[in-house]
Order: C-alpha cells, then sequence, then structure tokens
C-alpha cells in the first residue's frame, strides 16, 4: 500500500503516457474506498482536458486502465483501482441539478 | 433465438450518454450507460462460453441456456483477477497456458473487473454522481474488451472460457 500523493504520481505518469497529449491528462485524485465485496480499494479520478473523452478510443481508454494498474502493482499497490475520468468542467458543475 | 446480443447492450449505453437536447444529462442515463457496458461483457462472455461448449447451433436448446446460465457475476470476477496475475495460485496453474493468458485476455480481464465494479456503484449506490466522459469512456472501453479476446489466441480463449464453466477447486 502506498501513500495517496505517490498513488495520484504513478497514475499521472501511466495514463499520460497512454493518453499523450492529444487527450492529456490534467490531474489526477485518488482515495480510499471499498471495492463491491469489501476489500481495500482505490478510487481514482483522471482529470482530462475538456473535450478529451470525445479524443480517446475504447482502446486508448482500455490501454490507460491496463498500464495504470500495471504501474500501481509495481510500485507496490495491491489495492484495486477503481478508475473515473471527468474533465475539470464536469467536476466543478457535479452540484448543479440535472434536466 | 432471443438471447441478448452483446453488442445491442453496446448500442443501448450510446443513445442514454448522447447529449439530451437541452439541459445536462440524467444520472438514471448514465448509470444505466455504465450498467449496459458491463452487461454487454457479461452476455459476451456466457455467449462465448456457451457457443464454445454446447455450441453455436444448438442456441435453442435447453443445454445452451443451462450452460449459459451457469456463469454468475463472482465467478467472472474471480477469474479475471487470477488472469491479471503475474503468478496465478496452484489451483490454476495446470490450466492457463504457459507464460500466461498474454495481453489480450489479460486487458478484457481488467476491463471486466473495473467495469463490474462501476455497475455495482452505478445500479445500487446512491451517492457517486456520474459524469457523461466515464459513461462514455466505459462504453468504448467495454467494446474494445470484446475486440481484444477475440483477438486473443485461441487457446487462450479456450482455456478462459473452460475455467469459467469449470472453475478449479
Amino acid at each position: 500500500m502506498i501513500e495517496l500523493a505517490k498513488v495520484n504520481e504513478v497514475v499521472k505518469k501511466a495514463a499520460s503516457a497512454v493518453l499523450k497529449r492529444r487527450a492529456g491528462v490534467h490531474r489526477v485524485f485518488s482515495e480510499p474506498a471499498a471495492d463491491s465485496e469489501g476489500h481495500e480499494a482505490l478510487h481514482i479520478t483522471i482529470v482530462l482536458k475538456p473535450g478529451a473523452a470525445d479524443k480517446i478510443s475504447g482502446d486508448m481508454a482500455l490501454d490507460t486502465l491496463v498500464e495504470v494498474d500495471k504501474a500501481l502493482r509495481g510500485a507496490g499497490e495491491d489495492r484495486f483501482p477503481i478508475i473515473d475520468f471527468a474533465t475539470e468542467e464536469e467536476l466543478q458543475s457535479s452540484d448543479e441539478t440535472e434536466s | 433465438v432471443t438471447r441478448p446480443n452483446p453488442e445491442h447492450f453496446f448500442e443501448q449505453a450510446e443513445k442514454l450518454v448522447a447529449p439530451p437536447a437541452a439541459g445536462r444529462p440524467r444520472q438514471v442515463d448514465l448509470r444505466r450507460a455504465i450498467s449496459a457496458a458491463y452487461y454487454g461483457i457479461f452476455h459476451f462472455c456466457l455467449a462465448a462460453a456457451a457457443d464454445e461448449f454446447v455450441g453455436v447451433t444448438q442456441r435453442a436448446t435447453s443445454r445452451y441456456t443451462l450452460v449459459y446460465r451457469s456463469i454468475d457475476h463472482k465467478i467472472l470476477r474471480e477469474l479475471c483477477a487470477e488472469t491479471r496475475k503475474l503468478t496465478p495460485p496452484a489451483r490454476y496453474l495446470p490450466y492457463f497456458p504457459r507464460g500466461g493468458f498474454g495481453s489480450n485476455i489479460q486487458a478484457f480481464s481488467t476491463a471486466a473487473i473495473e467495469l463490474q465494479e462501476k455497475r455495482h456503484l452505478a445500479d445500487y449506490n446512491p451517492q457517486p454522481r456520474f459524469k457523461t466522459s466515464e459513461a462514455k469512456l466505459a462504453v468504448s472501453t467495454a467494446r474494445s474488451a470484446v475486440l481484444r479476446f477475440q483477438a486473443a489466441d485461441e487457446e487462450h480463449r479456450k482455456a478462459f472460457l473452460t475455467l469459467l464453466i469449470c472453475p478449479p477447486r
């Protein structure tokens, strides 16, 4: 188990390597969580540049999950990463009323 | 035969994440999209296993249904968790391909667990607020995961499906 700051650093490096500048990673934040079976997990949010979700293919998204998972395990983290993608705009507007 | 078509789950999910005519997307639509993305993968596995062990030409039979229904979410999750490991536990070792499952099955397994977790949150946890980006990427990830499975080595696919039907004790 590694510190959350280190988790964020590892995830940002791994995700950036896959997504590159075109659909770049703006920042990463994470928090401890439990998975559906009650095991310790990590809830990780990869914050993308505006409009990036439309530029990321399924293969890129999948490769990001794989590479983040590998990088975390390589760094000694054994909690399963539950990875979300969001833009800064989506995070800021998350408290607004939906239609 | 009316077995669910995995691609139809993905198409349904894409409709749900399309921008609404006005206002913000509804949470229930984003949640259902994430759930459908996972169920596309899940039913893909069930169909692949039943096709392998009962046969494509037997889809209308009760034997096909029996095998199709024999796999649950927990079995899929446990197998996917094992395929991601560098060294599988001893009880799986004799049944794994030499050198492991390879990148395609491992990527499929990572996506299956990830989407199963998200599906659980989307279907049962009222707290998270889902974003359009994550719902869209859940759908495209699920579709790619199925393609990766189909692109995997035939023996690896057969080994995975066998372990899905017959988990070692």
